[in-house]
């Protein structure tokens, strides 16, 4: 193209079209999901009996669909559709973004079948089997490269703080995304993470953290500062408060992950770090948030007639409410009551159904008349829409905040001066949420029918109407080379340099003790006066830099990579360097037999880990109600870790030490027989299917790769001890009256349940590795 | 002389009754609202005017 002219280009709006369709379908999808199972935990039997319905697998087929679908379909939509105009460039290979959708769909669909039949890595969010993680890195790297392609191409030099979004949510969701689905397959459609016990727990949750972070919530702030002025007609309330949100938020959130983990067997300095982290996020978030309600300012009126302001103005509420909550159940005493109940899931509802389905809808009511060139089908419909998923959500989230307080109180309550456990029964907590888990499936009903009104809305709107690329009109510019930013000029600059030390300073204060303890806190004061000062005094030449840093888009996205990486490196990487045998505290866990192995990959399979946890936290009532304190040791052979992060029913930890086989054959057969009440699915397939013994060699092979000390056993021994101890378990089972083949997945797992809490020795005085 | 009233259960009960409270009240006030005459709904909300 040559400079010095005019030109006209044509956005590729068709992208954006599919990528918002098939946000709207996925949505309906993963919410009818969402219904379903919060069905089934008030009636078991809306699982038919069927193990491909039961809520162990369907769970996380619901978040999934809800996160990845639902929110990452729209997330594209709006990104293509607000990058284009923003840098003033069509979308830099329509083949690219061709093979983005469709890869995506397919990668969806993939989950979809593959999900509901047991084929799961058994760790939250990040379920999906190997095939499909790589899949999605590859779809993740083609969007990559069509973003930053566009960029490179763009006709507007300053990038908007829209793209700055956009560009930490690319770069860090691979980060994150690449580091936790790092695993050995053991055969095509399975693999063990490469991390185990606390190491897989801290990853994890550094993931699982961050995707709320960096694929719920940038992207969505991302939008918001691009649809929010334009529905607005009015700029940005604060551009200046723009740059702190995102530095601050971006350089923050990754250090939260631990809040997780607190009161758990992890080291305490993480979990004091990711409680502390998460505090001061409370000040970038509602930063963001008053910057998005204030852009209102003057047109406030709208609200009255406008649904787009609607939906923008309460899922910026819900934004704020959601990032005030979040912080406070950070602390640690907070979490010890809302920890493993619902009012965590009130937490993320309020966000996923609040935050980003309001701003989903908001976004696909304002994009519908200009994408298809036809006015929405009925306002009307679209404000009976917001009024009856606002309803849906205030009974959905009351209900789990008081469900969950319920639980909170009633499972640490104690009774005679505190000896004794008021409810010892679980059961108990669980007929006491009853009445609230029904009200969550009305709120989550009237929530779905009001997205199903949208559908029915755009559907009315788009039918027969003709659709519309956007076009506009450049000025084609020369590069000019003296804007260019350097790498010496990039990270030589006042900013920079004063951030480094400040951090320098901070990292010495935190990680040390004595005498460098306090050089570290007078660096870190000094290092903030310092730059203050300068601020102050040069602070031109800082706006100036930044100005540049703005049309140069490489180095904005080195400096924002770095902001995004330090939390990580400084909490994982001390973790993952140690000798995990030494960091065992006073106990070490032996190794899984393998039908222990066998029927532990039962237990991930069928999802037990979305209700029930294996650890007890170091708080009185859990060491009270499931025994001794959860110990590092005790998990670290684990690939992956299964300490959960829900109670619906209570922790296994130590379940092997309770109950004979019988009581686990009789309870996986139908839970009603041993507890009245229980909303636990009944496991009858277990009783039918066979185990495979066929898979524990290479599983085997896979784990000793991994570091766990298998001796080498060959496949004949690995096979012939585990049909043994099958055969015990089998003829133990017999004399208790209950007959069932050896070769049952039953057998298997009972093998597993039963040796929780059994399989640590006491560990000897830490030995150094020999060198 | 006070009796001392000691509820043996109140982790069961208490959070079920502040939400039914906190509900009453919300249905309370939107049953209020949305059954006043808009004419005095006018007039109430004009009240700091009338001074001037």
């Amino acid at each position: 193209m040559t400079t010095g002219q005019k030109v006209t280009i044509q956005f590729n709006d068709k992208i954006v079209r599919q990528f918002m369709l098939a946000s709207i379908i996925w949505g309906v999808v993963g919410m009818l999901v969402g219904v379903l199972i919060a069905t089934q935990l008030n009636f078991w039997q809306a699982n038919f009996g069927q193990a491909w319905l039961s809520f162990g697998r369907l769970r996380p087929l619901h978040t999934n669909a809800v996160i990845f679908a639902f929110v990452g379909n729209m997330m594209f939509a709006g990104v293509y559709y607000s990058t284009q105009r923003l840098v003033k460039a069509r979308l830099a290979s329509d083949f690219l973004s061709n093979l983005h959708f469709w890869g995506w769909q397919l990668i969806i669909v993939a989950a979809a079948i593959t999900l509901p039949l047991g084929l799961t890595r058994g760790k939250e969010y990040a379920e999906l089997i190997w095939p499909i993680n790589i899949a999605v890195a590859l779809i993740w790297v083609v969007f990559a490269v069509n973003f930053f392609w566009t960029l490179a191409r763009r006709h507007e030099k300053s990038l908007y703080v829209a793209i700055w979004f956009y560009i930490a949510t690319i770069i860090t969701v691979a980060m994150l995304y690449i580091v936790n689905h790092l695993s050995i397959p053991t055969s095509l459609l399975h693999s063990y993470p490469i991390f185990g016990g606390v190491q897989d727990g801290l990853v994890q949750w550094w993931y699982g953290h961050n995707a709320v972070a960096f694929f719920l919530t940038t992207p969505i702030l991302g939008i918001m500062y691009y649809f929010l002025p334009k529905a607005a007609e009015r700029p940005v309330y604060s551009y200046k408060l723009s740059v702190i949100h995102f530095w601050s938020l971006v350089f923050l959130y990754i250090w939260a992950g631990p809040h997780h983990l607190l009161n758990t067997a992890l080291p305490n300095w993480l979990q004091l770090l990711g409680m502390t982290f998460s505090l001061m996020l409370w000040a970038p978030s509602w930063g963001g948030m008053l910057n998005g309600l204030l852009t209102l300012r003057g047109a406030w009126g709208k609200l009255r007639t406008d649904p787009v302001i609607k939906f923008f103005v309460a899922g910026v509420t819900f934004y704020g409410m959601a990032t005030f909550e979040g912080p406070l159940l950070s602390i640690k005493s907070v979490n010890a009551l809302a920890h493993y109940t619902d009012w965590i899931i009130a937490h993320v509802h309020a966000g996923a159904l609040g935050w980003n389905g309001f701003m989903a809808a908001g976004m696909f009511y304002w994009l519908v008349p200009r994408l298809w060139n036809r006015p929405l089908h009925s306002t009307a419909l679209a404000n009976v829409h917001f009024w009856l998923g606002l309803t849906g959500m205030l009974l959905y989230i009351s209900a789990m905040w008081t469900s969950g307080i319920n639980q909170g109180l009633m499972l640490n309550a104690t009774a005679e001066n505190g000896t004794i456990l008021k409810y010892p029964n679980f059961i108990e907590t669980l007929n006491a949420i009853r009445p609230l888990m029904l009200l969550r499936v009305v709120g989550g009903t009237l929530y779905l029918t009001g997205f199903l009104l949208m559908a029915y809305n755009i559907w009315r709107s788009i039918r027969g109407a003709a659709v519309v690329n956007g076009t506009m009109e450049v000025f084609v510019e020369a590069p000019s080379p003296s804007e260019n930013l350097s790498l010496r000029s990039t990270f030589l600059s006042a900013p920079v340099v004063y951030t480094t030390c400040a951090l320098l300073g901070s990292f010495i204060w935190m990680f040390t003790s004595g005498w460098l303890n306090i050089i570290g806190l007078v660096g870190t004061a000094m290092g903030v006066l310092l730059a203050i000062g300068h601020y102050e005094t040069r602070g031109t030449q800082w706006g100036e830099w930044y100005d540049r840093l703005l049309v140069n888009a490489l180095p904005f996205t080195v400096l924002t990579f770095l902001s995004v990486v330090i939390g990580g490196l400084i909490q994982i990487i001390p973790m993952l360097t140690i000798d995990r045998r030494l960091q065992t505290e006073d106990r070490v866990a032996r190794v899984y037999t393998p039908l222990e192995l066998a029927g532990r990959d039962l237990y991930v399979r069928e999802g037990c880990y979305n209700c029930h946890s294996q650890m007890i936290r170091t708080l009185v009532p859990d060491v009270m109600r499931y025994g001794d304190y959860s110990r590092l040791g005790e998990s670290i052979w684990d690939h992956p870790y299964q300490w959960g992060s829900k109670r619906t029913g209570p922790d296994l930890a130590r379940v092997g030490i309770k109950y004979n086989h019988a009581w686990h054959y009789d309870h996986l057969e139908n839970p009603r027989n041993i507890s009245t009440g229980s909303n636990m699915p009944a496991y009858t397939w277990l009783i039918t299917a066979p185990t495979d013994y066929a898979a524990l060699s290479s599983k085997i092979r896979v784990q000793r790769m991994l570091g766990v000390p298998y001796p080498s056993w060959s496949p004949a021994l690995i096979d012939t001890l585990a049909k043994e101890q099958a055969k015990d378990i089998a003829k133990e089972l017999r004399v208790q009256g209950r007959f069932v083949d050896p070769d049952r997945e039953v057998v298997a797992l009972i093998a597993y349940l039963q040796c929780l809490g059994k399989t640590w020795e006491p560990s000897v005085a830490p030995v150094a590795p020999p060198k | 002389m006070f009796t001392r009233i000691i509820y043996e259960d109140w982790q069961l009960i208490f959070p079920v009754v502040a939400l039914a409270v906190a509900s009453c009240v919300y249905l309370a006030a939107a049953w209020r609202a949305t059954h006043m005459k808009s004419g005095q709904a006018e007039r109430l909300a004009r009240l700091p005017f009338e001074t001037q």
